[in-house]
This record gives structure tokens, sequence and C-alpha cells, in this order.
């Protein structure tokens, strides 16, 4: 491009500008010969030039290793055409010899005669011809039968797996129109300047207006060069020298690493095909000497996305099943690394977009300095160490795996997204519609209803509009020569994936539809039934729809797809929701596939025809398999009205099966409904925004570059301001806080009341807790003293969750115990100072006390001790009163060895009371000398079939920890005065739940349990069985397993175990039951050790409450924060 | 704090089931607060007496025993002059399976048995033992003067 500028420092460049003038006139003819031209390499034989560049194609066989590039040249192979012998006699006029030797060229019989018309004969100008690429312009015509290398051209920039092929294959659609392809494998882009260096020494090696020739070496591959393109990338894939050779094929130098980087990359790629010249070089080399070269760049036909879509590289890359989400898929990176070498390629040479979408243009700026940014970024992680074998997704990836959302930048995202103006239009639902919907879920109907009609309209106005992506060049020409006039000869180029296209990027029609995010418990479902009926067909139906298209088109059909354990509740919600025979609703599930759906969904109107088909993820994903591998799907093979998503989150793993089967299914209309459209990271929100095709967005690079690129670089605030703007005009998002025009809550749910429950601690527990609490202190006081409160967090951390686990049951606490004592066997000899062995005696006590604590559980049936008489007797005096509380009848009844009776917690009060007091603790009736260990359990067995009870004494035993024995006192006062009520159980340890479902199945309660190990299919089986129960249930739940979608409403009772840092965890986990649908007054007990940290931690719930949010904090900010938490705990 | 479920059932108790001589009648503004009166029992020197007293119920009952004392000036050697009450029940023997009601009936019981041999007012049980006829007509007196209707 701009004259050869020499580096200052090299002086000697000045002495010889004599002879570089001379050279210059000899020399012209070589350099015009970059100017390649496929007919010129016919000359040669393909086994022996295989190089990057065509322009060296004259040159001796390459010496050097096997190319990465090589396979280009199997892929662009072109026969060569045997030398004619008639040549001389066409191109009579024209010495061919000559021409051919200054020319360098081997020319075809034809393109001498053409050269001889053009030229008239006249030798200098077929010279000038040949090199300024007129003669190119005359042969075009005539030189298609190159174009059969065009059919591999349709091999895409990355190779395409079969699956993929056959994925966009479309059986359906006639294969779409296509542009005859391109006559040239690659053409002139512009030339740049570098200064390589040289890695050998030598006289002579190369001169000025040498050739010089590109060479990627793969420095582990030896041999023969057989390594095929996948393999040899993967292997090297920092490996970023460039080296090039001179027309002998030896190694003169290498390009300088910041040239290097970009054009490794096209090389690899095979988007672009350099060649080169020296402008400057010693003649006496030593190395590490400056070569300065002239490099001139083609773009190769085949980096052009010559196959139909425009999109289709960034809409649907191939994914490799090994990647899961967070991690950029190899051809994600590929596209970036392609992406970011276009963009520096271009800067380099001065290549500026023709037409741009003007709106976008400073949004593009932007967006390549972020995309050079993001280079340099990359760059820093992976160029140190070149030698190792870093990769650089893995390095990423590594860091990506903290990249989960907090909760409060959740929080306020949503804050900003939930867009819910109380002014919104409602509509009414068409009469078809059984069900009255609540004014908010009219509002969303008519949002709905807009989101499925607006934007149509506007898209059909700008259908000629360039895609907003992309930007338009025209080909430059070489220096010196005449421009063609050719107003179609023009290139896009999308900077934002890097894609290359020939043809004009249409505007894509945008999918219709939205994200339905109302929060848990307001109607999704129901919204979705109004809006079938509302919206039943579409209208223009069959107007914008090639015929193939509209035989397949299922105009009045939805396809909703939800999660399996769902089904039913959409089936039967559907047919409640529908005036009787006016929604058809098929469940295709199971045995139900073997019907014909083809010929119900396009068949006539009325009889079975279905208006909602109702399938699960798991049919579809293996439906889109069998689809893929064999054209054959019974689901794929119709194009709906609508697709809708229940809990679409579920797609949330854009590699996964389900994510990309479901964007796969055709529709007009798309919907996503779910409460969490963001479950913890950036990234879940993709897969929305894919599924629904909301450009530009859908593209991966372009949301990598706006989003995540920003999140991961901790511009949190930035990133998350995007996503706002991507989801404001396609999200609904209401919220039960939320009020009506009118004030009023959007749905009044039964009232709910949240009792603390006080505990006290058994003098066990307290013993086993004030150690732990002890130790605790220690740690972080002496830690505090020593500045070393960040590097011990996690150490004080974890004493900080045993003294938790303390107050729920000293047993959760146990192993812990046990292994410390293992950790410090393992260092007692170097650890012998005080501390330790007061840690040791420490533990020592401790496990005496817990192995008290056991002891006391060995279970004695005291059936045997007393007579049957004494039996009878208890089961008269049942109905009696508690002497103590007065209580009738007495609950959880013990017995003293006097045979005196009362209620458990009030004997054992009473115990405690004496003891406490320094008496001898008696009976509350005779004053007979009593104590925890002799008095008995009276236990009722009903039988339920027989109606009787039965009753058996049991020995007590201090087994429940004071959690569980308050737990179970409570579930016996519901036993009898709610009869049949359903409870849920919370915890954050497993470990207590089954403590607390020992106790619980001991006293003959019926249980059910989902954590984090229960399969998702034996979940959908226990929440099954919680719905249909009829009777007294339990549900003991996880906290973290049950604070996603649940639906609990016929529970009403809620117990929580213990606390967690935010109330809000334990507020989303009560709202499983405390949700739409709930008939009942809920009561929440939260189980508060008093005293202990649990108090504490609810003092900093509260006061969690009115600090500003974590949002931009950094880690260690994070860390402080908490380590103030921690201070209040020991205050 | 709630009032606890046995205070009042024996509240409704007292007033549904109540014992002849006796009565107890909770504040308004303080339903563990009782007003007694306990009528003097016959043949005992407090006969035709009716002493107030007034009972507490502490937080802990009925781990511990209700607070009683007499308000009415009485000549008793196991009650002194503050009204302050010498009774087993009320101290070490309290149990928890003991009332206000039976707590009352042992106060009543108390008028008519009183035991010098465990005083509380010395000089009153020191005189009971050494004269005890005089001892109970002081008793009589004191009825009369402050137990009796005209003499509030």
């Amino acid at each position: 491009m701009g004259p050869a500028t020499p580096p200052p420092k090299r002086r000697r460049f000045f002495k010889e500008e004599d002879a570089f003038m001379n050279d210059a006139a000899t020399d012209l003819p070589t350099y015009g010969q970059a100017l390649s031209n496929d007919k010129m390499q016919n000359i040669t034989s393909s086994e022996d030039f295989r190089s990057p560049s065509r322009s060296s194609t004259r040159e001796t066989p390459s010496s050097s290793p096997p190319l990465l590039a090589e396979i280009e040249d199997t892929e662009r192979k072109v026969e060569p055409e045997p030398v004619a012998e008639t040549n001389a006699t066409v191109s009579e006029g024209l010495d061919e010899v000559l021409l051919e030797s200054i020319t360098g060229q081997k020319l075809e019989p034809e393109t001498l005669a053409i050269l001889r018309d053009i030229s008239n004969g006249d030798m200098t100008r077929a010279i000038n011809f040949v090199f300024d690429g007129t003669l190119e312009k005359y042969m075009r015509p005539k030189t298609t039968k190159n174009s059969k290398t065009q059919s591999s051209v349709l091999v895409n920039l990355m190779p395409v797996d079969a699956v993929e092929l056959v994925e966009n294959a479309n059986p359906v659609e006639p294969p779409p129109k296509r542009k005859p392809p391109p006559r040239w494998t690659e053409r002139y882009v512009g030339s740049f300047q570098v200064e390589g260096w040289a890695t050998r020494s030598g006289r002579n090696l190369l001169k000025f207006g040498d050739n010089i020739t590109l060479k990627r070496v793969a420095r582990q591959v030896n041999g023969n060069g057989t390594k095929r393109f996948g393999s040899t990338i993967k292997a090297k894939e920092n490996d970023i020298f460039v080296r090039f050779t001179n027309m002998r094929g030896d190694e003169i130098g290498r390009l300088p690493a910041d040239k290097a980087r970009f054009v490794s990359t096209l090389l690899d790629l095979k988007i672009c095909i350099f060649t080169g010249t020296v402008i400057y070089v010693d003649s006496n080399l030593h190395t590490g000497d400056s070569i300065v070269l002239q490099l001139k760049c083609y773009l190769s036909s085949t980096a052009f996305n010559i196959d139909s879509g425009h999109m289709k590289s960034a809409a649907s890359p191939q994914y490799n099943s090994f990647v899961y989400k967070g991690k950029e898929t190899s051809d994600e990176r590929h596209l970036r690394l392609r992406q970011m070498a276009l963009i520096k390629l271009f800067m380099d040479i001065g290549l500026e977009p023709h037409s741009t979408n003007e709106l976008l243009k400073q949004h593009t700026a932007k967006g390549q300095l972020e995309a050079a940014a993001m280079a340099e970024q990359f760059d820093i992680k992976v160029t140190p160490n070149d030698s190792s074998d870093s990769e650089g997704p893995e390095s990423e990836n590594s860091v990506e795996e903290n990249k989960d959302l907090e909760q409060d930048q959740l929080d306020s995202l949503y804050r900003k997204a939930q867009t819910y103006d109380a002014d919104m239009r409602e509509v009414e639902p068409s009469d078809t519609f059984n069900m009255e919907l609540r004014p908010y879920q009219k509002q969303g109907l008519g949002w709905m209803i807009s989101k499925e009609t607006f934007e149509k309209k506007a898209n059909e106005k700008e259908i000629e509009s360039m895609h907003p992506l992309w930007e338009e060049y025209r080909w430059p020409v070489p220096d010196g020569e005449v421009p063609a006039d050719e107003p179609n000869d023009r290139f896009y180029v999308n900077p934002y994936s890097g894609e290359l296209s020939l043809e004009f990027p249409k505007i894509q029609q945008s999918s219709l539809g939205g994200i339905l995010a109302d929060e848990m418990g307001l109607g999704k479902t129901i919204s979705t039934m109004s809006l079938i009926h509302s919206s039943p067909f579409d209208p223009s139906s069959g107007l914008q729809r090639t015929s193939a298209e509209l035989s397949r088109f299922a105009s009045s059909t939805t396809l909703i797809i939800a999660p399996m354990s769902l089904l039913t509740q959409w089936e039967s919600e559907a047919k409640a929701a529908s005036e009787p025979g006016t929604v058809e609703v098929l469940v295709y599930y199971g045995d139900e596939r073997s019907i014909d759906l083809e010929a119900l969904c396009l068949g006539p109107e009325g009889g079975r025809k279905p208006k909602a088909i109702i399938t699960s993820y798991g049919t579809v994903a293996s439906e889109w398999q069998k689809y893929v591998k064999y054209g054959v799907s019974k689901l794929f093979q119709l194009h709906y009205l609508r697709v809708v998503l229940d809990e679409a989150h579920t797609i949330r793993n854009r590699a996964s099966i389900t994510s990309r089967s479901c964007c796969a299914v055709r529709s007009d209309r798309k919907w996503a409904l779910t409460g969490t459209p963001i479950v913890n990271r950036l990234e879940d929100l993709y897969s929305l925004v894919k599924f629904l095709g909301v450009e530009p967005w859908s593209h991966f690079s372009f949301w990598r570059t706006f989003i995540t690129v920003p999140y991961e670089s901790k511009d949190f605030l930035r990133a998350l301001d995007v996503v706002q703007t991507v989801l404001e005009p396609i999200i609904l998002r209401r919220t039960k806080s939320m009020k009506q025009k009118d004030g009023s809550p959007l749905i009044v749910l039964p009232p709910k009341n949240v009792h603390i429950e006080d505990i006290q601690l058994t003098d066990t527990e307290r013993e086993v807790y004030d150690l732990f609490y002890r130790r605790a202190k220690q740690t972080f006081t002496a830690s505090v003293a020593a500045g070393t409160v960040m590097k011990s967090y996690t150490t004080i951390f974890a004493q900080i969750l045993r003294l938790r686990q303390s107050c729920d049951h000293p047993g959760l606490v146990q192993s812990a115990v046990k292994k410390d004592e293992i950790d410090l066997d393992g260092n007692g000899d170097e650890k012998s100072d005080k501390g330790t062995l007061l840690d040791r005696e420490d533990d020592v006590n401790l496990q005496q006390l817990i192995d008290k604590f056991n002891s006391a559980e060995e279970e004695k049936n005291a059936k045997d001790c007393y007579g049957y008489e004494v039996m009878q007797q208890i089961l008269k005096e049942t109905e009696r009163e508690c002497l103590i509380c007065s209580t009738e009848p007495i609950t959880e009844q013990v017995v003293t060895p006097c045979w005196h009776m009362s209620c458990r917690n009030c004997l054992l009060e009473h115990i405690k009371y004496q003891r406490d007091h320094g008496q001898t603790p008696r009976c509350h009736s005779c004053r007979t000398e009593i104590s925890e260990k002799n008095i008995f359990e009276v236990v009722h067995h009903h039988e339920k079939e027989s109606g009787k009870s039965e009753i058996a004494l049991r020995r007590y035993k201090p087994q429940s920890s004071a959690k569980i024995s308050r737990l179970l006192s409570r579930v016996r006062t519901i036993r009898q005065e709610e009869p049949n009520t359903k409870s849920v159980v919370f915890s954050q340890f497993t470990s207590f739940l089954d403590y607390i479902q020992d106790s619980l199945q001991r006293d003959r309660y019926k249980c059910l349990r989902i954590d984090g190990t229960t399969v998702q299919r034996e979940r959908a089986r226990v929440l099954e069985q919680f719905r249909n129960e009829k009777g007294e249930v339990i549900l003991l739940l996880s906290l973290k397993t049950g604070g996603v979608g649940l639906n609990l409403v016929s529970a009403n009772k809620v117990f929580m175990m213990d606390p967690w840092w935010s109330f809000a965890v334990e507020s989303q986990a009560i709202d499983r039951i405390h949700r739409m649908g709930q008939t009942q007054s809920v009561s929440v007990y939260r189980f508060i050790v008093k005293g202990s940290v649990e108090e504490r931690m609810l003092k900093i719930q509260d006061r969690k409450k009115f600090l500003a949010s974590s949002l931009g904090m950094s880690e260690d900010q994070k860390k402080m924060q908490k380590i103030e938490e921690i201070k209040l705990l020991f205050d | 704090m709630a009032l606890p479920k046995r205070i009042i059932k024996e509240t409704e108790r007292l007033v549904s089931d109540p014992v002849p001589g006796i009565t107890a009648v909770p504040h308004d503004d303080n339903l563990r607060y009782f007003d007694v009166t306990v009528d003097g029992p016959s043949q005992s020197p407090y006969e035709g007496g009716v002493f107030k007293l007034e009972l507490f119920l502490p937080e802990e009952y009925p781990m511990v025993a209700p607070k009683v004392r007499f308000l009415t000036k009485i000549y008793h050697p196991n009650i002194d002059k503050l009204g302050r009450i010498c009774l087993d029940v009320l101290k070490t023997n309290w149990s928890p399976a003991l009332q206000i009601r039976t707590i009352l009936l042992s106060v009543q019981a108390l008028l008519g048995a009183p035991n010098p041999d465990d005083p509380l007012a010395n000089d009153v049980a020191q005189r009971w033992k050494e004269d005890e006829r005089a001892a109970i007509s002081t008793a009589r007196e004191w009825t009369k003067n402050y137990a009796q209707d005209d003499a509030a």
C-alpha cells in the first residue's frame, strides 16, 4: 500500500537506494506476478507446489515441512491443464515463450488467444494485461470451468460434521436460490507492509523484489504432513508463528508477532491468501535483521458463506457435545478469532466499509474497539507461555467457573427489566375461553397479542434494507489498475461475527413472540391458554410463504413444550380453560406418538384437529435427533403457528440437545414462559434470545462482545444495562408485589403468618454448641489479631458452619469432630504447642459428649416391664388433662415410674427446673424422686383398619435435638387440631433431614423427601405423590433444592429448621407453598436457637435489607462484608 | 407474653366451679394478679371474718408456687405482720400439680389449724404456746376488728 518507508535505523537502506531504483525496473514484472490468477497456476503439477501463496507456484518444489495450508490445495485442487502443443499456433502474433518467461506463467491457448485479441498483438500491452487484471476480466466468462471447485466452497469456514449438514438440510423447503458461485478462488482486498525478521544468516538469500511465501508450520508436527486440518489446529492452538520462505523454499524469517497473530488465524482458517514481495533486505543477512515485506492479501472464496443463510454459522454454530455452557464452543472460538483477525486485517490494509447501517455506525465502532480489546485480553492470557500448551479456552473457563450471578445482581436486573405498566391495555379473551382472567392477565394477553402482530408490519417495510450487523465493502483494486465499475461487485462483512458474504444480507424477520416472565404463581399457563384462544390462527396465512412451506404449515396449531412432570397439568388446565369442543388438546408423548400428527394438523378444521399439542422437552430432543439423522420426525415436519416453551429456563444450556432441538422447531411465533429467565448466568438468557431469534442478540459473538465480555471484566453495570435493553422489548415480568391500577395487589393470597420458634438447646446440646462456639471465636479473634482474616476465611467459615449445624443436631458435627482428630493426629508431631493440646482435649470431651448423647438413643420397649393392666389403666387415663399445663388430652404423654402422667415437655421442664434450683427432681403428683431416665413415653399406634389404638410404653430418650422435639410437638398439635394437613420441612443440611425423617417416621408420620441427590424422575414422582395424597403427609426438602420451580400449594404449614444468611432465600422457599393457588392461610415456623449464632443471623438478615446491594463489589469487598457479618456473630 | 393455657383454664374454673368460702378474681389489667377473699373457717377464731389476700402468678408458674399474701390484718402464728404466709406448699412442697384453688384451700386450712411450732410471727407463736386462750381471743378480736364488713 503506502510507500516503502524505511526503518530509520537502517541507514544502509539509503546507501543502496540506487540499486533499489535499478532493480525496481527489472523486477516490476515479478512484483506483478503476485496478482495471481487461477489460470496461472495450472501449469504446476499439484504435488510440487504446496503453498498458501499462489504467487509462489513457479518456484522449486518446496522442501519445507508439510504445511497447514496444504489441505487448502486439496480443496481447491485444479486439474492441471495439459500444455497444448497447439499453443504456438494459437498465439500467433505473440511470442508465447517470451510472454510466459516474463510473466512467469504458463498460459493456456484460450488465454493466449484472448490476450492476442485485446492487445492486438502488442507484446507490452499483453504483458500489462496479464498483470493488471484486465486479462482476468476478459477471461471471466470463460473460466467458469474452474468453478467446479466451488462445490467445496460450500463447506463452510469450519469443518462441518455430517450431523450439522443434515440439520441444515431442509427437506421441506426447496433449496434456497443460490447465487452463482464466484468465478474466482481468491480476490484482492488490499496490501500492507510488514517488517519481518530473519531467522537465519547468509548471503543472497533474498533480494529486493523476490517473492516470498508465507508458511504456517506446526512445530509439533513433523513427517509427511498427513495431519488433518482440524487436529493440527488443535495441537497448536496458540502457535502464531508465520514463517516465510524464499523462492527456493528455504525459511528466511518470521513475521513479527503483532502481524503474525492475525495472519496466522487468517491462514489457518483459510480466509486469506497472502502473496509477498521483498521491499527491503540486506544482502548480507544476519539473524534478527529486519526484512521489509509487502504483503498482498486476497480473500479466499472459501471464506464466504455462499450457501443460503448469512446467519447460519452464527445462528447455529456446530456445537461439540462435550462443551457446556459458560465456555464458548470451539466453533464460537474460531468465529471469534476470525472476527478479530479480519478486523485487524481491515485496519492494516485500510479498508473501510462502503456503506454501513447509519444507526449502528457508532455501535459498530465501539464493537470493533471492544473486539480489539478482547483480542488483547485474550493474547495476554495466552502468549506469555507460547511454549506451554495452556489452551486459551481452558484457562478462560477456569475463570468463568465463578461467573454465577449474585442474587442481588439478579434482583437489580429483574428490577430493571420489570417494565410493567399499570396502564397497559387490557384485552378480553375470546368467548371460547372458559376462565375469568384477572386484570393483569388481560393486560398480559394484550401485550402478547401485540408482540405477535406489531413487529410483522414494521418488518415488511424494511424488507430490503441491509441487515444492521453487516457492512458493505467494495472490492478494492490493486494499485495502478482501472477500477472496474461493476455495481454489484461488492462483498459484505459482519464485523461482529467475522462472517463474510457476497450476497446482500437482508434484514431478517425476527420471530414474533417474547418472554413471559411473570413471577411464579401469576398464571403464565392461563395467560398462554387465553392467547391460544384469542389468536387461534394466522390471519396472514399463506401471504409470504412458498407453497412448499404452506403445505407444512399447521396454521392453527400451537406446540407447547413443557417438562414431563407438567404435561398432565397443562392438559387439565387447557381443558379447564376451554369451552368444550373449542380447543382440541393433544398430548404428544409416549404411546400417543403413534398418531398421524401430519394428517391431523394439516387436515380440515374441526374434528380432532389439535389446536394445542403438548409435548415434553425429552420428546422434542429425541425427535430432533431422529430428524437430524434420518430426516424423519412427526414433530419436526410441521411448521407451527406458535411454539411455547414452558419453564423455558430448561434450555439455558445453549449447547445441550434440548436447547438446540427447541431452537430447531419451526414456528412463526415463539414464546418462552419462565419465572426465572436467568437461573445463574447471563448466558442463560442468551439461549432464550436465541430461541426467539431476536436480532442481533441471537448471534453469540455479538452477545459475547456486548454482554459477556463486559460482565467478565467486572463491568457489571454496563453488561446489565445492555441486557436490559435486550430484554425490554421482549419481556413482560410482573411480580406478586406489584400493584394494579387501583393500588390493589396483583393477586391476593391467603395470609401468611411467620412465627419464630425460640428453641432452647438441651444441656448436652448446649455443651457441644459452646465448645464449637469457643473454638470458632478463638480462631476468628486469633486471625483478626494476626491480620489474616482473609486468608483463614474458609477455615472460619467452616467452623461457623459447624456451629450452625450444632444448633440443629449434635450428630451433624460428629463427623467433623472425627475428621479434626485425624487431622490433628497427622500434624501431632509438628503442632505439639499448647493450643493444639487444648484442642485435642476438647475433642475428647466432645466425643464423650456425643457418645453420651447417642447412648441415650438405645430403644427399649417398656412393654415387657409393665403388665397389661397397667396399660389398660394408662389407656383409661389418657383423656385426663395434664396436671402441669392443663392441656387436655395430654400431649406427648409420659408416665413416671409412680404412674403419674403429664405432657412430656411439662414433666421435663419440671424436672429441669427442680434440678436447676438445686432440688432433687420429684414427681409432680406424689413427690417420688424421678429423673429423665426413668420416665416413659406413651406411644399410640393407630391401626387404620381396625380403628383401635394400641399403646406401648417406650423409655423416654432425649434422642431428638431440641429442634426435632419442637418439630415433633408441632406436627403432633397439627395432627390433633387440623387433621390431614400437609406440611413442608426445609433444612439446609440433608444430614439433618435424615434425623428428622427418622424421628418423624418413628412416630408414624408419612414422610416424603427431595434433596440434591433425588434424581429428576424421582422428584416428579414424589411431588405427584405429595400433591395427590389425601391425608396428612410431611415433605422434607433441602433448602437449595426446594427453592426452584416447585409448586407445593397443597401444603399450608412450613417449617424452616435453620436460618440462611439472607432471608430472600428462605422467603423463596416459603413461596413454594405461599403462591398462587394456595387457598388456606399459611403458617411458617422458623426454628431459631435462643442465644446462638442463629439469633445473630436473624440480625444480619435484617441488616442486609438496608445495605446497598453488593452489585459491582469486588470479590474482596464481598469477603470483607462477609467478615463484618462474622464479627457480628461473635460480638 | 401470652397467658398460658393453664392460667386461663384455672381462672375459668374458679368462676364456673367456685370453692365455697373462697373467691379469687383476676385484675382486668393483669390477669396474673388476683384479688382473693377467704372466709375464716368455722370453729376457728377467724370464723365470721372475710380475709382479703392478694395472689400473684409469677412468670415461671406452674413451675413455682403462686405468691400469696394476706392484706387483712390477722393474728396467726404462721402469718406475719406483712401478711406473709408460712406454708410448705407455697415453698418447698410446691408441685406443679397444685393449683390456685388447692393453694387457697391450704391457706384456709392453715387458718383452722395454726402451727406455732413452725412460726413466722414469733411473738404470736410465743403467745400461742404460752397462753393459747388469750391468743385465740386476740385472734377473734382482730377478726372482728379487721375482717368483718363493718370494719372495712
